[in-house]
């Protein structure tokens, strides 16, 4: 029965989602107000953690069988990928690289100087 | 009858199971990043359509069903990121500074490439936004003037190799600081780099999570006022 509570909630709350993007003024994906309207049920503790125990627990073990589709969907751009394949894919690689790279640093850098700060304060 | 059981959309999600299934086994028996679930799964698919001849929108009948999923699966990251509430919290200003500094590096990298490369204005333009997670990517992708499905396509790959190569950057940069993990999982290699974000620990998942909307946000504001 609980199981079916909890997929009720996260199917209901994904349409909202959807809803309340197509009457947005701007381009804004669904699934991430769905996502926002979430984590504002939990923390208003409408909705608790021991409402999603079971499909979370499912979910996050398995996502990444939700995106096989979409990435068989490659199949579809196989002419584009025999032309221009190498370029295409060592951009996805080395932007990737450096966007790894850029991001982890500017985080490190913050954290040590945010230790720093508190390490002067105390 | 091959036409009456590839069209049945119980084909679809059969094979997508399946080969998901298998792609686990031979991860574990292996223990190598290079042999993902996903990329095994996919590359088994795009195998057995191309061999028995079965075109993709008979694979998509099923496919589309699974695909419908990752709506409910992206608002699942709340459940992490609220569990995860208090670290987060404490380290947003990180999140921000990471996600700001990521995105930045990911578009203007991509650009310059671009150019290096010699591609065309609607290829670069549907590269832009590969590092975001698929609905605000295809939206940018659309708005510069981009192919959707190419897109999708650079999209799959980087979150991939982020999938993949996780581990293997985090350890060449020697990013010891999990905060700086998870955010850096998010900003470059959305939720299917979160997917494996989430297999390292909880707490690099909401970070991941939590990172990956941000960017999203961030790139999409981006791509608005600057390109």
């Amino acid at each position: 029965m609980k199981i079916l509570v909890e997929l009720s909630l996260l199917f209901v709350l994904t349409l909202s989602g959807e809803a309340i993007s197509s009457v947005l003024p701007f381009s804004f994906p669904g699934t991430l107000i769905a996502m926002f309207l979430l984590l504002f049920l939990m923390g208003s503790r409408i909705v608790k953690e021991e409402h999603l125990a079971i499909s979370s627990a499912f979910f996050s073990r398995y996502m990444a069988l939700f995106f096989v589709p979409a990435g068989v969907e490659i199949i579809e751009n196989l002419e584009i990928l025999k032309s221009s394949w190498l370029p295409l894919v060592a951009i996805s690689i080395i932007s990737l690289f450096i966007t790894f790279f850029v991001s982890a640093k500017a985080v490190e850098l913050v954290e040590a100087i945010s230790h720093k700060k508190a390490e002067e304060e105390a | 009858m091959k036409e009456l059981i590839t069209s049945s959309p119980l084909f679809g999600i059969a094979i997508t199971i399946l080969t998901y299934y298998l792609g686990i086994k031979i991860n574990q028996k292996t223990k190598k990043a290079i042999f993902n679930p996903l990329l095994i799964a996919e590359l088994l698919i795009i195998a057995i359509l191309i061999v028995f001849k079965i075109p993709f929108s008979a694979y998509n009948n099923g496919g589309a069903i699974i695909n419908l999923f990752l709506g409910p699966v992206t608002a699942m990251l709340a459940y992490s990121i609220y569990r995860m509430r208090k670290l987060v919290k404490e380290h947003m200003l990180s999140i921000i500074a990471g996600t700001v500094a990521g995105s930045l590096a990911s578009i203007v990298s991509i650009i310059l490439l671009s150019r290096l490369f010699g591609l065309d204005e609607s290829l670069s333009a549907s590269l832009v936004p590969k590092s975001v997670t698929a609905p605000i990517a295809i939206a940018i992708s659309t708005s510069l003037g981009g192919i959707r499905s190419l897109t999708v396509t650079a999209l799959l790959l980087t979150g991939v190799a982020g999938n993949i190569l996780a581990p293997f950057m985090i350890r060449l940069f020697r990013v010891r600081n999990r905060i700086a993990q998870g955010v850096a999982i998010g900003t470059a290699s959305h939720v299917v780099g979160t997917s494996k974000a989430l297999e390292m620990g909880e707490d690099i998942g909401a970070i991941s999570s939590i990172a990956l909307s941000f960017s999203g946000i961030i790139t999409a504001i981006i791509s608005m006022l600057v390109l």
